[in-house]
């Protein structure tokens, strides 16, 4: 009984997000922009299902606009996410897109509907799909240049439990009197599942006490992919002995953990220049 | 196992599947309101935008060549065989209670043309081609748009029409 309750969760979430969307269309909203509803989405499944997934495009413009919906695979190649049109590589899921409508003319102030249904093939690498609601109005090419918005959601699959980080060993940049001191470790995506990362950088002293804290935002890595977290502390941080402990938090599952330890000095002033004395240490 | 403790639990298991795919209907995808934005902003010191703070912008460059005065806001660097001429735009691209911690820029000519276009150094075509992985939110970004001119280009109109693309990482 207690779990059915859980359900009504999302429920209360979903109308507090769309408490605060309401709130977000008074001044802070886009004077004349497009918007476009979800704009991540997260799935979990298995290979060979089908999902349907509506998207909703707002026109907050005074004209009228069309847009033509496409898909995009999106990888990792070489560390960096890459956006693969749709058939180019093998298992592409972009490929399976079906969009209902493929072109859709939005009128001003109105909200456009469409759905798009992706099949995972089996044994496919991709776990990703940009869904973009390429603009087609134009305004204005009479002489120069005309620029027209298209906005696309991001479609995540999890498809197995390989949910796997790793990180090297942060880079320690100095304390300057122009720049704060910053632990920077750059962290790959060695699984085959899209991960979201978040968590904190310590910085502890000689004696182990604690002298801040510095949260590290959270990022979306696709399988293959290397990104940096990088915590800069905001302070001047005075002669001495450091330790900075990274602990980065993933998979909503199994709540893993991975901490990379840098341990660094800060010279008295004038003194001699710090030096960084790394290490590396994994806690899953 | 009684048969009393087994019938409870089957219910139990019962309701929870229930449950479950009543979830499964009402939020096939996880329920929170996840929204970007985009639109053209200009960008102070560069050609001013017609249709700044929308989703459908244009620019004028004027009349450019290779010596003679450019309109305020139009840069030129000379070279051997062609000149470029450049300017700056801005994109802002906003979010209201989205998980991306950021976005990429994705850019492309929706034809093709005969002179070089580029945006921050990218050249462009008529396939999307990434410009920035990590473009952050909320404020109007400024971007190089510029256009390779060779010498031998003969006079004439020049007109383009550029689509920028925003995605939530």
């Amino acid at each position: 009984m207690r779990r059915a309750w859980l359900w009504l969760l999302p429920l209360a979430l979903a109308g507090m997000s769309g408490n605060v969307a309401g709130q977000q269309a008074g001044p802070a909203s886009p004077r004349g922009g497009i918007s476009l509803s979800p704009s991540v989405v997260m799935l979990s499944g298995q290979p060979g299902q089908a999902y349907r997934q509506q998207l909703r495009l707002t026109n907050h413009t005074a004209r009228e606009l069309a847009f033509r919906l496409e898909a995009q695979d999106v990888v990792a190649d070489e560390g960096r996410r890459a956006f693969i049109a749709a058939g180019e590589r093998a298992g592409s899921v972009a490929a399976t897109a079906v969009f209902s409508p493929r072109e859709i003319v939005i009128a001003p102030g109105a909200v456009g509907i469409a759905e798009v249904t992706l099949t995972l093939p089996s044994r496919s690498s991709v776990r990703g799909v940009a869904a973009i609601f390429r603009g087609q109005t134009i305004v204005g090419t009479d002489r120069g240049v005309a620029m027209t918005a298209s906005l696309g959601s991001l479609i995540t699959f999890t498809l197995s439990d390989d949910v796997r980080l790793d990180g090297d060993a942060p880079e320690v940049s100095e304390q300057t009197e122009s720049s704060n001191l910053a632990v920077t470790a750059w962290v790959s995506n060695v699984g085959s599942e899209p991960v979201v990362a978040s968590g904190a950088a310590a910085f502890l002293n000689e004696a182990g006490a604690l002298v801040g804290k510095v949260a590290l935002e959270p990022q979306r890595f696709m399988p293959g992919e290397r990104l940096a977290f990088r915590a800069e502390y905001p302070a001047l941080l005075a002669a001495g002995r450091y330790r900075a402990i990274l602990s980065l938090e993933y998979d909503d599952h199994a709540r893993r953990v991975l901490t990379r330890t840098a341990e660094f000095a800060v010279p008295t002033a004038g003194g001699d220049r710090p030096s960084a004395d790394r290490g590396a240490d994994v806690r899953r | 196992m009684t048969h009393e403790e087994s019938a409870v639990s089957r219910n139990a298991s019962r309701y929870r599947w229930l449950s479950l795919v009543l979830g499964f209907v009402l939020f096939p995808a996880p329920a929170f309101a996840l929204i970007i934005t985009l639109s053209f902003e200009s960008v102070p010191g560069s050609v001013p935008l017609t249709g700044a703070g929308t989703p459908n912008a244009s620019l004028n460059f004027g009349s450019v060549s290779a010596f003679e005065p450019l309109n305020p806001g139009v840069n030129r660097t000379v070279g051997a065989s062609s000149y470029t001429i450049s300017t700056s735009v801005g994109v802002r691209v906003t979010r209201v209670v989205s998980l991306s911690p950021n976005y990429t820029l994705q850019a492309r000519l929706q034809s093709a043309h005969p002179l070089t276009w580029q945006l921050d150094g990218v050249t462009l075509s008529t396939t999307p081609v990434t410009i920035s992985t990590s473009q952050p939110f909320g404020s109007s970004v400024p971007h190089m748009l510029s256009f390779v001119v060779p010498y031998s280009q003969p006079a004439g109109a020049v007109t383009t029409v550029l689509e920028v693309t925003a995605i939530g990482n």
